[in-house]
This record gives structure tokens, sequence and C-alpha cells, in this order.
């Protein structure tokens, strides 16, 4: 893991990728500083900076998606996947010492911007507790996005399709609550909401095995499921859709760290996310194997 | 050292392999033959552990491919058609990072690099960017590769592919001076290279084994007994006529003349059994002088034309 953690982060430098991710990291964010802390004269960084929609579609839809783009799909392009697959590693250290290496890049680029709180904090006061805890929101909802960046690298077979897909979840995650409120509360909106979804899960069975008798056996899982969870819960179906949907959304628990709120359970759900997509690029990799 | 048994591999509802099982002893140089899409490359892959077969299983040393994926693979070097290359690494921050990728501790590495470097004549050209290399050094930086961490199998998939006549020879030498140390598989198109190469065969087609043997006894068990070469001194048309009255000739057709006087012929004869004697003893008769008679010889090339059919489906 250590080689290709290294290879990653040096491949990083010896191209214009990290040096152009690092340039308008810091450029970006020293505009909206400049724009709104000193000029208005605003002591909050991350409640006005980090926390600012423009600034967080930039870094997420731009910036994590250039950062994670070639990760899989460039190894793919060259076939140089070959050597890592063949190589007596396993797929877990592929992928974690590929995510690695860009949470490294990305902490750098934090590390860069750490200057700006501190010109604050040098020229008067910083609500020390907020920055803090918007810090460590920052680093763990990064590094969600870079977990799905990774998984959607290992998926696609150009850079360029991966950058594009990784923009379209970025928007999706940081709008995800607001897709959820236009949502209709009520039994008929959940059940062709959750039908919709089951038709989505049998969709995805049939692309991976192309076999139709197993795509039905999963929809059928699925109906059954959702009317057994109907009749165990009918109240869930009533209401339950919109504040289910509410409660994995990314970006409200990344508001909470904004807000300064230090949740043990957020923390966990985050971890929990990022080892799910990591999990998800491992199976990705180990799948392809059986194609 | 390496035993493939009855791996079959299905893309959809094609089979690209289909029960191939061969074994390969310590120390062999073998020769992976085939037509384009006859499924060497697949069964490397699958070898190598970088695809897996639907059916079947591959030992390494006695190690399972499958239960045991990383203990084989430390046991494989592997140039896959195309060398995995980065284009903006060195050759030796190249091959460094497959030195770790293998498990190769971080003090031998760096002797273990440099003697491998050594060996495929790339110590030279060590700080060189893999992008401004030529084919045959990239063929050589992915042999390299291969051979780092002195693992007992190597899997060479047309390493030749590519290389000028110059390249090719030296290409050829290094890998007849891998054979002994260590075991190598390699497939190639250029089959009087994979003669002088490979003493073992293994032929493909059509994801099926074909022919197993070394190529000697490959090219002795589907030589024909009947098929003779004859160079005789004495008049054409005596001879000739001699040949077409015999009984114990079936056919015959006029090759060249050797020199002034010395005619070739190639006969085949009228039974299968080895008719030299009988053929000798006619011409002398007849007062006329052999120079010689053998049976004709088959190439690795008439065996392979032969056994996959390409000739009839010409």
């Amino acid at each position: 893991m250590t080689a290709i953690y290294l290879r990653e982060l040096k491949a990083y430098f010896t191209s214009l990728q990290g040096y152009l991710y690092l340039a308008l990291f810091t450029c970006v964010t020293g505009i909206f500083f400049t724009v709104i802390d000193i000029m208005y004269g605003i002591n909050d960084f991350v409640s006005y900076v980090l926390s600012n929609s423009y600034f967080l579609i930039f870094v997420y839809c731009i910036l994590i998606p250039i950062l994670t783009m070639r990760l899989f799909a460039e190894e793919k392009r060259h076939k140089t996947d070959q050597l890592l697959l063949t190589a007596p590693i396993t797929a877990w250290e592929i992928v974690l010492g590929k995510f690695l290496a860009s949470v490294t890049l990305f902490l750098i680029g934090l590390l860069i911007i750490t200057i700006f709180p501190v010109i604050i904090a040098v020229n008067g006061t910083i609500p020390v507790t907020n920055t803090i805890s918007g810090y460590i929101g920052m680093i763990l909802f990064s590094l969600c996005m870079i977990a799905v960046g990774t998984f959607i690298s290992s998926l696609a077979e150009e850079p360029i399709i991966s950058i594009i897909i990784s923009a379209v979840a970025g928007i999706f995650v940081l709008f995800f609550s607001n897709l959820v409120s236009l949502l209709p509360d009520g039994v008929v909106a959940t059940i062709v909401f959750l039908a919709l979804l089951a038709i989505g899960i049998a969709v995805l069975f049939y692309i991976d095995t192309r076999k139709i008798g197993i795509a039905l056996i999963a929809l059928i899982v699925c109906g059954g499921l959702i009317t057994a969870l109907y009749f165990l819960n009918k109240e869930w179906f009533m209401y339950g859709l919109t504040n289910s949907l509410n409660w994995i959304s990314l970006e409200k628990r990344f508001e909470e760290f904004l807000n300064g709120i230090l949740n043990l359970s957020t923390i966990i759900y985050m971890l929990s996310f990022i080892v799910f997509f990591l999990f998800a690029s491992v199976q990705v990799i180990e799948r392809r194997r059986w194609r | 050292m390496l035993l493939v048994k009855n791996i079959t591999k299905r893309y959809g509802s094609q089979d690209a392999l289909s029960d191939v099982s061969f074994h390969v002893e310590q120390g062999q140089i073998v020769g992976l033959l085939g037509e384009n899409g006859a499924g060497k490359s697949t069964t490397m892959n699958i070898i190598t552990g970088y695809i897996s077969a639907n059916e079947g299983e591959v030992q390494i040393d006695g190690i399972d491919l499958l239960e045991k994926p990383k203990e084989a693979k430390k046991k494989i070097g592997y140039l896959p058609e195309q060398p995995p290359l980065y284009d903006h690494m060195t050759i030796r921050e190249y091959l460094c990072f497959a030195a770790g990728l293998k498990g190769v501790p971080r003090k031998e590495a760096q002797r273990s690099v440099d003697e491998i470097m050594e060996k495929t004549n790339l110590s030279e050209r060590r700080n060189m960017l893999i992008k401004h290399l030529s084919k045959g050094y990239k063929q050589r930086v992915g042999l390299a590769q291969a051979l780092i961490g002195n693992p007992p199998l190597l899997i060479l998939d047309e390493p030749m592919v590519g290389l000028d006549p110059n390249q090719m020879i030296e290409m050829r030498n290094l890998i007849k001076s891998l054979g002994g140390e260590h075991t190598v598989i390699l497939s190639s198109h250029i089959l009087s290279e994979i003669e002088s190469i490979c003493d073992h065969i293994i032929i493909l087609d059509q994801g099926k084994v074909i022919a197993e043997n070394e190529v000697k006894k490959l090219e002795t068990e589907h030589a024909v007994n009947n098929h003779l070469v004859i160079v005789v001194k004495g008049n054409k048309s005596k001879i000739s006529s001699l040949l077409k009255q015999s009984k114990l000739v079936r056919d015959y057709t006029y090759t060249r003349e050797v020199e002034s006087g010395v005619h070739e012929y190639r006969v085949i004869t009228a039974s299968d059994q080895d008719v030299r004697d009988e053929m000798f003893v006619l011409f002398s008769e007849a007062k006329m002088v052999v120079y010689s008679l053998n049976m004709e010889q088959l190439t690795l090339e008439d065996v392979f034309i032969k056994l996959t059919g390409k000739e009839e489906k010409e």
C-alpha cells in the first residue's frame, strides 16, 4: 500500500494535476476570504467562507473531481492496472493507497488555507470552537466526497467521464436536502418512490449479470421488503420518507459541524459512508476480474 | 511449477477458453502458440490473476491462485503484451515502485533494481523518463519489472512484438539466459523465435489446447513417413521415368536442380512404411548416384499450420 500511496502522491506533482488543484484551491479560497472576511470585516472564516454555497460548489463539483478523476480511470486507459492487479497486494491496499494519496493532497491544500483564519486570529478574535469544528466537518465531508470520487473513478473508463460524473454527484450531495424537500409526503408518494428504487436496483442487477431472471428475483425481493415494511410500520409510510432521506443527507450533517456542533453519531455516519464507498470501489475492482 | 487444470473462461455466451489444462516443469521455457484470439493472452491473464476463470484452477508451486492469491502472485513476474509503464517515471523510479509493490524490503530493493538494470542493459538510461524511451527499451523495462523480486515463474506475453531485428536478438538471448533459473512461459507470433528459444510448446486453437510437447517431438510426431526428399545425379527425364514406373512411388514432384546434373525430387511413397532402402536400391540398380535420401522434416510452422488447419481455411 505504501508503494501505491507514494507513487500516487508523486504523480500529482509530476503532472500539472497537483499544482493545478492547489493553485485553484488556495486562490479561490483567498478570493472568498478577501471579498467576504476582509472587505466586510467579518471575523468568522468557517461560517462565511467554508459554508458559502458557491465555495462548496466549486470545491466539491470541480476540485475534488479533479483530485480523484485519474485514480483508476487512467490506470485502465494505459493498462497499468495490469501491474497492480497482478502484484501480490489486495484490492483494498490498492484502493486505500490511492484514496490516502488524494486525502493527503487535500489536507495539504487545507493546511495552506489555514493561513486565512490565522490572519484573522492575529489581527483580531476568531470563534475558535466554530473554526475547529468547521475544519473537522470540512475534512470528514471532503473525505466522503473523495471516497465517492474514488468509487466513480473505479467505474469510469476515462478520466473525463470520471470528472463529469463526480461533478454531478457533488451537486446531488450538496443539494440533496433541497431535492428531498421537493418530494411529496404520504403513502402513495412513498410507495412510488420505493418502487422506483426497487426498479433501479433490478436494472443494476441486470446490467451487472445480463440475466433477466436475477433482475426479476431482485425486483420480487425488493417488492416483498416494501410490502413487509408497509404492514410492519404504516406510520413510516405516512411521514417517514422525507425524514429518513434527510437523515442520510451528508450536507445536513456537514452543516452541524459548520454550526459548531460535534456529534459523535454524525462522525460515525460519515466514517461509515467513507468505508462504504471504499468497499464499493474494492468490489468494482474484484468484479472486473470475473467479467 | 505451474499447473493449469480445466480452466474455462466465458465472455457472455462465448467461450474464450474451454477446459484448458497443462503443466509446466521447473526451469522449462515454454512457448504458447496460437492464432489471434486463440486464448493466449486470456490464459496468461488467468495464470497471473489479472482475470479469473469461470471454472478450473491454477496452482503455482503447489499454491492455489484463488485460495492464496498473495502468496501465489509473489512467485510470478508478468510482462503483458503492452508493458504496464508509467510515462512520467524514470526507469529507476518505476523499478523501485515495482519492488515496493512486490514487497521487496527497501534495503534489498536498491541492490536488486541495480542488478536487474545491469542484466537488462538499462543502467545507462536509469534516469531517463519512460515516455522518452524507444519501443525496444520500453519492452526491456517491462521485462525488468517482471524480474523484480526474483520470481521463479515468468509470464511474457509477446515479448518480441514491435522490436527491430537487433532488439529481437538481444531479447531472445536475454530470455534464453533466464531459463533454468526461472521457469518461462512466453507467447509469440514469430514461430522461428519460439522454436529457437523454447524447449516445450503448447498450441492453443479456439480456446483449446490442441498440442503440447517438446519442439522436436512435436515435429517428429506430426511428420509423415511417406514424404521423401531425394537428390539424385543423372538425366532428369530418366530419373522421372524411373519414379513414374516404380511401384514404390505414388506421386512425385520435381523441385529443383541442386547443381549441374543433380536433381531434387519430392516423393510421396505408396506405403506408409519407411522405404528409403528400397529407393536406394532402385536408383543404384539404374546406375544413378543418390546424393541424399531423407524423410521430409516438418518445421514448427508446418506443425502449427497442420494443427490449426490454417491452410485448409485459406
